[in-house]
């Protein structure tokens, strides 16, 4: 049904421009939404978004008058000066101060990266059909900035779908964050396919920081080929929305290349965050290390879905995986799912889940220090996290990171205690 | 200072400690020493209020105030400091800062004023210097990273940093080498004090080379089975447990 609603309005007022967008529109008509017998949909509701997208396509656009100052505020009180505005899913070069050193610009046809046509995604083919702009952020050199892009809601029960390629050069350094932030409104849908396209000894350091409003939708999705000896760095970190899936799909396609993830989820109410990410070791000596992490309060529920996957001849593979939870509440839930597929015989690949509670050890070492109850754990409880956001290189990012975590611990006072 | 009495405490429905009884006065320095398994650590933890330790019977009554009452927070701030036998590390809380809630903790249970930064810091680095450690300890997480020594050596420095009424410390000496060990025993000695009082549990009459105590008790069956001075450290060096443990048993 929400299907056919889509596609009636997107009948009405996309331009059918491109093969693409024409092979996204058949494959939505004929396969849909992926139903929960598909094992990657099997927690979490597809139609959720299907639903969303059909009632929000089918509205005018508001306009951006608030959004844009909701932009201007969020820049100011996080001492951001350099920034990409995107609102409601389009780049906006006239509110953006884009740091030197990198280009942002429209094009027609996006390319497809690593796996992102296989296997096929009905949220991909929706952001394709119906997207807000495709843009190429193309960096050479080593810019000494982060590039900040800010995306912004347009309004409430409003969609937002954008689709951007980086294009890191040969010997290149960047560092790139997008923050989903929620523009002073509570629902919305925002659709982020990133590519990324890593040459030979280029690195990048991309962080990803969803704070959405408490009742919106976010799909994100990376999909990134990684060329002979360059690194990609992501944290994704999510603290906002209702219904949260982000894939992150990294492949390493040439010897010495190699990729960091690292994932932070807070969850509490009825919040659903779901991570499915696939590292594909398609070369020789590559090297991929993985952290998540994830605190879950109240009735929320989270996925995790890690697969590494080391192809024929992938010798040398060296693979570490984990992801760890603390179960805060009895009704909380947490589904991890590590999966290793090995094809090579010369790998070291390691992975572990872990689920529980805070370490009373810990606990009692800092009362024992006459820190209370109460703080201890809540010292705890960010300890947790920001062992990951300790590895940010730029200050800012992890500053704006530990903030958001800061934020999602309940009473949190003892901000003192954290270097 | 410190009264226990016919102190039971059980750890996981096993009695360990079964009717101790010792008495510390201000500014005296007590070894608790005994074979393996005869409820040292246990008496340590207890005092501290470690909660995998259930108090089934017994007093414990701290400058006059019934010590097991509190809770483990209660019991840093009036005064008393574990140095813990196995010091955790915990990544992602900054020594510095942990050290400064504390030391405040326990100024505001004094009715003492809270240190600023810049008078905390000149605190710490004066007795970080005099246990000899690396300044730049303080910006690492608690003990993430440090070798067995290195934490040892946190704790005491932590000690002299809060200065507790009660110290008691847990196999302190264990896996210190003896350079280690002496400036331990250091840090320990420069806080002795007529108004202060020491608890050590140890395994070996080494530690009591380098600190003197006034008392030494035997431990063991969870009793206090023989008290002496430091002479009876000397006897148990040469002869072993066997005889105290047959002349109890008399």
């Amino acid at each position: 049904m929400s299907v056919s609603q889509i596609l009636k309005s997107v009948e009405q007022r996309a331009v059918i421009d491109s093969k693409s967008v024409k092979d996204a529109i058949d494959a939505l008509a004929k396969l849909g939404f992926p139903a929960r017998r598909v094992e990657r949909w099997r927690y979490t509701r597809s139609d959720a978004f299907s639903e969303y997208a059909a009632r929000a396509l089918q509205t005018e656009r508001p306009s951006s008058d608030n959004a844009e100052a909701a932009l201007t505020r969020w820049c100011k009180s996080n001492e951001i000066e350099h920034y990409a505005a995107f609102i409601g899913g389009e780049f906006r070069e006239d509110l953006s101060r884009v740091p030197d050193g990198f280009a942002i610009q429209s094009i027609d046809v996006a390319p497809s990266i690593g796996s992102l046509d296989d296997p096929a995604d009905a949220l991909v083919w929706l952001n394709t059909i119906a997207t807000q702009g495709r843009y190429q952020i193309s960096v050479e050199g080593k810019p000494e900035q982060t590039l900040h892009c800010v995306h912004v809601p347009l309004a409430e029960q409003s969609i937002a779908q954008t689709r951007v390629h980086l294009q890191i050069a040969e010997g290149a350094d960047a560092s790139i964050t997008d923050h989903l932030v929620d523009g002073d409104v509570t629902s919305g849908m925002l659709s982020l396919i990133t590519t990324i396209d890593l040459a030979a000894r280029a690195k990048l350091s991309h962080a990803r920081l969803q704070a959405g409003g408490a009742e919106t939708l976010a799909f994100t999705r990376i999909d990134a080929d990684i060329a002979k000896g360059a690194t990609c760095r992501t944290l994704t970190l999510d603290t906002g929305g209702l219904l949260v899936r982000n894939e992150l799909n990294l492949r390493l396609n040439d010897v010495d290349a190699a990729a960091y993830l690292d994932g932070i989820y807070l969850s509490n109410n009825k919040q659903h965050i779901d991570n499915h990410t696939q590292v594909d070791h398609a070369s020789r000596d590559t090297v991929s290390r993985e952290s998540y992490r994830g605190i879950l309060r109240d009735r929320s529920r989270c996925v995790f879905n890690g697969k590494v996957l080391v192809y024929e001849g992938a010798d040398g593979t060296d693979s570490v995986q984990s992801n760890a939870n603390l179960l805060l509440s009895d009704h909380a839930e947490i589904d991890t799912k590590p999966e290793l597929e090995i094809y090579a015989d010369d790998v070291k690949c390691a992975h572990g889940a872990t689920v529980g509670q805070l370490d009373p050890q810990s606990l009692f070492y800092l009362r024992a220090r006459g820190i209370d109850e109460a703080t201890a754990t809540q010292l705890l409880t960010y300890a947790f996290c920001r062992e990951l956001t300790a590895e940010l290189a730029d200050p800012v990012v992890r500053r704006l990171a530990d903030t958001a975590i800061a934020a999602e611990i309940p009473n949190f006072t003892a901000l003192e205690l954290i270097a | 200072m410190l009264n226990i009495q016919s102190l039971r405490a059980s750890v996981a429905g096993t009695e360990i400690l079964k009717g101790l009884d010792l008495t510390i006065n201000a500014g005296e320095v007590h070894a608790i020493m005994g074979p393996n398994g005869s409820g040292k650590s246990t008496l340590a933890n207890v005092l501290a209020g470690r909660d995998d330790y259930t108090v089934t019977d017994g007093s414990v009554s701290f400058q006059g105030n019934d010590l097991l009452e509190l809770e483990p927070e209660e019991r840093a701030r009036a005064g008393v400091f574990l140095a813990f036998q196995y010091p955790v590390e915990i990544p992602g809380v900054n020594n510095t800062y942990l050290l400064r809630a504390a030391l405040n903790a326990v100024r505001e249970a004094r009715g003492e004023a809270e240190l600023s930064a810049v008078e905390f810091m000149k605190l710490a680095r004066e007795k970080m210097q005099s246990m000899q450690m690396d300044p730049g300890f303080l910006n690492r997480g608690v003990n993430e990273g440090f070798s067995g020594g290195e934490k040892k050596r946190n704790e005491v420095f932590q000690m002299s940093v809060l200065e507790p009424s009660l110290c008691v410390l847990d196999e302190t000496d264990s896996g210190l080498d003896i350079d280690a060990l002496k400036i331990v025993a250091e840090g320990v000695n420069a806080l002795r004090d007529p108004s202060r009082s020491f608890l050590m549990v140890t395994h070996y009459q080494r530690l009591l080379d380098y600190i003197e105590p006034d008392f030494v008790h035997v431990l063991a069956g969870g009793k206090i089975i023989r008290s002496g001075d430091k002479s009876l450290a000397l006897e148990l060096e040469a002869r072993g447990y066997d005889w105290v443990l047959e002349e109890a048993a008399a």
